[in-house]
């Protein structure tokens, strides 16, 4: 398609290009209607003014839960609205701190775990979820796409057989 | 006296907010100049003043300053501030496209560039000197009074992206993600643009020709609503590898091209041709799609058409997703019809010369100077 000086010849790839698009729609590889049916898609979207939903927010709601790690005494609040208050929750803190701290260290023995469980399992849903929405389904549309036009085309072929008078009404 | 450039709006890799800002750089040499906008992008903020700041500047009161007004759409508040100020006043003329081309795609943008138009012919008693980019444009100026048009086009220099450091951010996103050719687009998430030709194009694409192809399209969307539906249609046609990553500054453009294997245009305007033209720069082959018949820039300007035409794949106007998903394809797929595109864009944009347009710019606005 190149002329004198590597120069691309313009024209006549794009009369190759239409030609081809001709061929394949000859063969029924792209289905009739193909623009048509782009087309109204999109105008039906524009006329409704479609909005895509938001899927929910894994990462965000893994990071918040990692921000509250780890547990820790300094993390209970001492301060009082009232007069005194404070000092009253420094006394209690200090008398029931050994308590406290048990309590703590058994819940993080949990947490912690059962947080890198959680922030593994959603790194691995994410993973899958991109594999799915970026790799499988556009696959499996493609495919799907490729199988429907090919059934259009041999139902047309065989419907014309067994009605001759289908395409002239 | 100070030069200053108005725009009515600053948004990053918009054509004309990256031309005023190459061109204050030459303005520097003469004399104090900034660049003022009515709605200026929080990312631009260290560059581009608000139109309100001018009031400011040195001379601003007593009008000695020259002020360039880069004038394509509407714009009220930059009209009345234009016609109600002393300075000597420079037209520099960006149309959009012809309106009626807009009505039915676009009919917001449509009443806007009629706006412009009006506003245009109000500002002609005003105007020392009208610059257009093309014959095309002058001529298209000269219907709305202005007698004497000089052409004038903007400096852009296709090959300084090629000496920018890759932006880290895309460069890392697309080492992660991108793992086959990739189709790449400009001008933003805009009606006139024809995202939703280019999704339909790239639906063809991947679902019948190039299955592991990917699509990006660069640009501002600065209609919620719009961009909106348009990623309702992405996720509607299952387009995962088809990305609209928004508005992308120099270094980010050059990280994008370094990493395409093909650009697309299926609407037209300066900042798809400037863009086609930074494409071709970078030897990166360029498929476009010839803007309807009527509407400016279809002819010699610096639209699409004209900055393509003989260095890249032009397909005829009309809306036809499957020729353009053929193009498309024979470039990603025939090495002989992408090294021949690619060499022919090459010699395209080393032919464009940006001295001589900053030489032009200056010597005509040496007149009111």
């Amino acid at each position: 398609m190149t002329g004198a000086d590597d120069r691309p010849d313009i024209d006549a790839l794009v009369a190759e290009l239409r030609a081809r698009v001709a061929a394949r729609r000859e063969r029924g590889e792209y289905p009739g209607g193909l623009e048509d049916d782009l087309d109204a898609r999109f105008a039906h979207l524009q006329r409704h003014q479609v909005a895509p939903a938001r899927p929910f927010d894994v990462r965000a709601q893994v990071a918040r839960m990692a921000a509250a790690l780890p547990l820790g005494r300094s993390r209970i609040g001492l301060t009082s609205a009232r007069k005194g208050g404070a000092a009253v929750h420094q006394v209690v803190a200090r008398a029931v701190a050994r308590q406290t701290e048990g309590i703590l260290q058994q819940v993080q023995a949990f947490a912690q775990p059962a947080a890198e469980s959680i922030e593994a399992l959603a790194e691995a849903v994410d993973r899958l979820d991109r594999t799915l929405r970026e790799e499988v389904i556009p696959a499996l549309d493609a495919v799907i796409e490729r199988q429907a036009a090919a059934e259009r085309q041999a139902a047309g072929a065989t419907g014309g057989a067994r009605h001759p008078g289908a395409g002239a009404s | 006296m100070e030069i200053h450039q108005i725009v009515a709006s600053a948004s990053p890799g918009d054509a004309v907010i990256e031309a005023a800002l190459e061109l204050r750089e030459v303005l520097r040499r003469i004399a104090p100049s900034e660049v003022f906008a009515h709605h200026v992008d929080e990312a631009l903020a260290g560059e581009v003043g608000p139109l309100a700041d001018y009031a400011g500047r040195p001379g601003a009161d007593r009008g000695r300053n020259v002020l360039v007004y880069h004038a394509s759409v509407g714009e009220p508040a930059v009209c009345s501030f234009l016609l109600e100020g002393p300075e000597r006043l420079v037209l520099v003329y960006h149309p959009v496209t012809a309106a009626d081309h807009l009505v039915d795609l676009d009919p917001p943008l449509a009443a806007l560039v009629l706006d412009g138009r009006e506003e245009l012919a109000a500002l002609r008693p005003r105007v020392s000197l009208a610059l257009a980019g093309s014959p095309d444009h002058g001529a298209d100026l000269q219907t709305l009074g202005y007698d004497d048009v000089r052409l004038s086009p903007l400096p852009v220099d296709p090959g300084r992206l090629g000496a920018l450091t890759p932006d880290r951010k895309v460069a890392a996103s697309l080492d992660a993600h991108l793992q086959g050719p990739l189709v790449l687009a400009a001008g933003g998430i805009l009606p006139h643009r024809r995202p939703d030709l280019l999704l339909s194009a790239y639906h063809v694409l991947v679902t019948y020709l190039v299955p592991d192809a990917y699509l990006a399209i660069l640009g501002p969307c600065p209609r919620p609503g719009y961009r909106d539906v348009v990623e309702s249609f992405r996720l509607q046609l299952n387009l995962h590898r088809a990305w609209l990553p928004g508005p992308a500054g120099a270094a980010a453009r050059a990280t994008w091209l370094r990493a395409a294997a093909v650009f697309v245009a299926a609407g037209d305007g300066e900042d798809v041709a400037a863009s086609a033209q930074e494409a071709m720069a970078f030897g990166v082959p360029v498929v476009a799609r010839a803007p309807a018949g009527t509407g400016i820039g279809a002819g010699a300007g610096i639209g699409i058409g004209a900055t393509v035409a003989g260095a890249g794949l032009v397909l005829p106007p009309g809306d036809d997703p499957v020729l353009l998903a053929e193009a498309m394809a024979e470039v990603l797929g025939n090495d002989g019809v992408r090294r021949s595109l690619a060499a022919a864009g090459r010699r395209r944009a080393a032919a464009v010369d940006p001295d001589r347009d900053r030489a032009a710019f200056l010597t005509h606005l040496a007149e009111v100077v």
